[in-house]
Protein backbone atom coordinates (compact mmCIF):
# COMPACT_ATOMS: atom_id res chain seq x y z
CA UNK A 1 0.00 0.00 0.00
CA UNK A 2 1.31 3.46 -0.93
CA UNK A 3 0.00 6.71 0.52
CA UNK A 4 0.22 10.17 -1.07
CA UNK A 5 -0.42 13.46 0.77
CA UNK A 6 -2.41 15.63 -1.64
CA UNK A 7 -3.53 19.26 -1.60
CA UNK A 8 -6.62 20.25 -3.51
CA UNK A 9 -8.70 23.30 -4.26
CA UNK A 10 -12.33 23.02 -5.32
CA UNK A 11 -14.06 26.14 -6.60
CA UNK A 12 -17.81 25.91 -6.94
CA UNK A 13 -21.16 27.45 -6.17
CA UNK A 14 -23.84 26.08 -3.86
CA UNK A 15 -27.47 27.05 -4.13
CA UNK A 16 -29.47 27.20 -0.91
CA UNK A 17 -32.72 28.65 0.36
CA UNK A 18 -32.79 32.14 -1.13
CA UNK A 19 -29.00 32.36 -1.46
CA UNK A 20 -26.13 31.44 -3.73
CA UNK A 21 -22.77 30.75 -2.07
CA UNK A 22 -19.38 30.86 -3.74
CA UNK A 23 -17.22 28.20 -2.12
CA UNK A 24 -13.44 27.71 -2.28
CA UNK A 25 -12.24 24.60 -0.47
CA UNK A 26 -8.47 24.47 0.07
CA UNK A 27 -8.16 21.03 1.61
CA UNK A 28 -5.92 18.04 2.24
CA UNK A 29 -6.52 14.40 1.46
CA UNK A 30 -4.60 11.17 1.73
CA UNK A 31 -4.61 9.10 -1.45
CA UNK A 32 -4.02 5.39 -0.99
CA UNK A 33 -3.35 2.76 -3.62
CA UNK A 34 -3.46 -0.95 -2.88
CA UNK A 35 -4.06 -3.90 -5.21
CA UNK A 36 -5.24 -1.68 -8.05
CA UNK A 37 -7.84 0.17 -5.99
CA UNK A 38 -7.54 3.83 -5.07
CA UNK A 39 -9.01 5.48 -1.99
CA UNK A 40 -9.13 9.19 -1.18
CA UNK A 41 -9.50 9.91 2.53
CA UNK A 42 -10.31 13.45 3.60
CA UNK A 43 -8.07 15.12 6.18
CA UNK A 44 -9.74 18.53 6.01
CA UNK A 45 -12.59 17.95 5.64
CA UNK A 46 -12.21 14.74 7.59
CA UNK A 47 -15.60 13.08 7.23
CA UNK A 48 -15.11 11.98 3.67
CA UNK A 49 -13.88 8.96 1.70
CA UNK A 50 -14.09 8.00 -1.97
CA UNK A 51 -12.83 5.16 -4.10
CA UNK A 52 -12.10 4.35 -7.74
CA UNK A 53 -10.16 2.07 -10.05
CA UNK A 54 -7.75 4.88 -10.91
CA UNK A 55 -6.39 7.87 -9.05
CA UNK A 56 -8.38 10.21 -11.32
CA UNK A 57 -11.60 8.25 -10.83
CA UNK A 58 -11.27 8.26 -7.04
CA UNK A 59 -10.41 11.98 -7.07
CA UNK A 60 -13.46 12.78 -9.19
CA UNK A 61 -15.63 10.77 -6.79
CA UNK A 62 -14.06 12.57 -3.82
CA UNK A 63 -14.91 15.97 -5.31
CA UNK A 64 -18.44 14.86 -6.09
CA UNK A 65 -18.94 13.50 -2.58
CA UNK A 66 -17.63 16.68 -0.95
CA UNK A 67 -20.00 18.81 -3.01
CA UNK A 68 -22.91 16.53 -2.10
CA UNK A 69 -22.17 17.09 1.59
CA UNK A 70 -22.33 20.85 0.97
CA UNK A 71 -25.59 20.39 -0.96
CA UNK A 72 -27.03 18.42 1.97
CA UNK A 73 -26.02 21.20 4.35
CA UNK A 74 -27.54 23.83 2.03
CA UNK A 75 -30.80 21.89 1.93
CA UNK A 76 -30.98 21.86 5.73
CA UNK A 77 -29.98 25.39 6.66
CA UNK A 78 -32.45 28.27 6.59
CA UNK A 79 -30.07 30.98 5.35
CA UNK A 80 -26.57 31.77 4.09
CA UNK A 81 -25.06 32.41 7.53
CA UNK A 82 -26.24 29.09 8.98
CA UNK A 83 -25.01 27.33 5.84
CA UNK A 84 -21.58 28.96 6.20
CA UNK A 85 -21.31 28.06 9.89
CA UNK A 86 -22.28 24.41 9.30
CA UNK A 87 -20.01 24.08 6.26
CA UNK A 88 -17.07 25.46 8.27
CA UNK A 89 -17.73 22.95 11.05
CA UNK A 90 -17.78 20.13 8.48
CA UNK A 91 -14.50 21.33 7.00
CA UNK A 92 -12.70 21.81 10.31
CA UNK A 93 -13.70 18.51 11.95
CA UNK A 94 -10.69 16.23 11.51
CA UNK A 95 -9.05 13.46 13.54
CA UNK A 96 -5.51 13.25 14.92
CA UNK A 97 -4.77 9.80 13.51
CA UNK A 98 -5.55 10.83 9.92
CA UNK A 99 -3.61 14.10 10.26
CA UNK A 100 -0.57 12.17 11.59
CA UNK A 101 -0.81 9.70 8.71
CA UNK A 102 -0.90 12.57 6.20
CA UNK A 103 2.15 14.22 7.84
CA UNK A 104 4.01 10.92 7.78
CA UNK A 105 3.30 10.48 4.06
CA UNK A 106 4.50 14.04 3.51
CA UNK A 107 7.80 13.19 5.23
CA UNK A 108 8.26 10.25 2.87
CA UNK A 109 7.68 12.55 -0.12
CA UNK A 110 10.30 14.96 1.27
CA UNK A 111 12.80 12.12 1.63
CA UNK A 112 12.11 11.10 -1.97
CA UNK A 113 10.71 7.71 -1.00
CA UNK A 114 7.44 8.25 -2.86
CA UNK A 115 6.51 10.23 -5.94
CA UNK A 116 3.30 10.61 -7.90
CA UNK A 117 4.16 11.38 -11.50
CA UNK A 118 2.52 14.28 -13.26
CA UNK A 119 1.63 16.20 -10.11
CA UNK A 120 3.15 19.45 -8.93
CA UNK A 121 5.12 19.34 -5.65
CA UNK A 122 4.12 21.97 -3.08
CA UNK A 123 6.80 22.47 -0.42
CA UNK A 124 5.08 25.34 1.40
CA UNK A 125 1.33 24.76 1.44
CA UNK A 126 -0.97 27.28 3.09
CA UNK A 127 -3.03 26.01 6.01
CA UNK A 128 -6.25 24.27 4.93
CA UNK A 129 -9.27 26.57 4.84
CA UNK A 130 -12.73 27.01 3.39
CA UNK A 131 -13.79 30.40 2.02
CA UNK A 132 -17.52 30.94 1.62
CA UNK A 133 -19.00 34.16 0.26
CA UNK A 134 -22.55 35.06 -0.55
CA UNK A 135 -22.87 35.76 -4.26
CA UNK A 136 -24.77 39.00 -4.74
CA UNK A 137 -23.21 40.41 -7.91
CA UNK A 138 -22.70 38.49 -11.11
CA UNK A 139 -20.22 38.85 -13.96
CA UNK A 140 -18.16 36.54 -16.18
CA UNK A 141 -14.96 37.24 -14.18
CA UNK A 142 -16.50 35.11 -11.43
CA UNK A 143 -16.16 31.95 -13.51
CA UNK A 144 -13.26 29.79 -12.34
CA UNK A 145 -11.97 26.25 -12.67
CA UNK A 146 -10.13 24.19 -10.06
CA UNK A 147 -6.34 24.56 -9.91
CA UNK A 148 -4.39 21.34 -10.39
CA UNK A 149 -4.06 19.01 -7.41
CA UNK A 150 -0.56 19.01 -5.83
CA UNK A 151 1.55 16.70 -3.69
CA UNK A 152 2.58 18.20 -0.34
CA UNK A 153 6.37 18.03 0.01
CA UNK B 1 -20.77 -2.78 14.74
CA UNK B 2 -21.86 0.71 15.80
CA UNK B 3 -24.47 -0.72 18.19
CA UNK B 4 -21.69 -2.53 20.05
CA UNK B 5 -18.83 -0.08 19.69
CA UNK B 6 -20.66 3.28 19.57
CA UNK B 7 -23.81 2.86 21.66
CA UNK B 8 -26.22 5.73 21.19
CA UNK B 9 -25.12 6.43 17.60
CA UNK B 10 -27.80 7.78 15.31
CA UNK B 11 -28.26 7.89 11.54
CA UNK B 12 -29.72 10.94 9.80
CA UNK B 13 -30.63 10.32 6.15
CA UNK B 14 -30.04 13.30 3.87
CA UNK B 15 -30.68 13.81 0.18
CA UNK B 16 -27.27 12.48 -0.92
CA UNK B 17 -25.68 10.73 2.08
CA UNK B 18 -26.48 9.35 5.50
CA UNK B 19 -25.04 11.38 8.35
CA UNK B 20 -23.84 9.29 11.28
CA UNK B 21 -23.75 11.04 14.68
CA UNK B 22 -21.87 9.82 17.72
CA UNK B 23 -19.98 11.41 20.58
CA UNK B 24 -20.63 14.96 19.42
CA UNK B 25 -19.09 14.25 16.02
CA UNK B 26 -20.69 13.65 12.63
CA UNK B 27 -19.64 11.53 9.67
CA UNK B 28 -21.38 13.28 6.78
CA UNK B 29 -20.63 11.13 3.75
CA UNK B 30 -21.78 7.59 4.49
CA UNK B 31 -23.13 6.17 1.20
CA UNK B 32 -26.81 5.39 0.81
CA UNK B 33 -26.39 2.33 -1.41
CA UNK B 34 -26.84 -1.06 0.28
CA UNK B 35 -23.32 -2.42 -0.31
CA UNK B 36 -20.69 -0.13 1.17
CA UNK B 37 -16.95 -0.54 0.56
CA UNK B 38 -14.95 -1.11 3.72
CA UNK B 39 -12.93 2.08 3.23
CA UNK B 40 -16.03 4.13 4.01
CA UNK B 41 -16.51 2.22 7.26
CA UNK B 42 -12.82 2.54 8.14
CA UNK B 43 -12.93 6.31 7.67
CA UNK B 44 -16.19 6.63 9.59
CA UNK B 45 -14.82 4.63 12.54
CA UNK B 46 -11.72 6.78 12.64
CA UNK B 47 -13.60 10.05 12.22
CA UNK B 48 -16.10 9.27 14.96
CA UNK B 49 -13.21 8.04 17.14
CA UNK B 50 -14.86 4.69 17.74
CA UNK B 51 -12.72 2.21 19.68
CA UNK B 52 -10.50 0.57 17.09
CA UNK B 53 -10.19 -2.83 18.77
CA UNK B 54 -13.95 -3.09 19.16
CA UNK B 55 -14.59 -2.20 15.52
CA UNK B 56 -11.97 -4.70 14.34
CA UNK B 57 -13.55 -7.43 16.45
CA UNK B 58 -16.89 -6.73 14.80
CA UNK B 59 -15.66 -6.28 11.22
CA UNK B 60 -12.68 -8.41 10.28
CA UNK B 61 -11.86 -6.37 7.14
CA UNK B 62 -11.01 -3.37 9.34
CA UNK B 63 -7.86 -5.16 10.61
Amino acid sequence: MTQYPLLFTFLDKVEGKEFLAEVAVHGRLLAEEADGVWWMYGINPGALAATGKTCAEAYTEFRSSLMKVLFDIAADEPDFYDFRARARKFFEEDDKESVAEWESARERVRRGEITLEGLKREPAPLPPRIDIKEKVTFNPQGNMIDPQVAVAA
Amino acid sequence: MLDKCAPGWSPEPKLHHIWIHWGGRTYTSFPKHPQVDVGHVRKMVRHLQVDKECSQREIEQLR
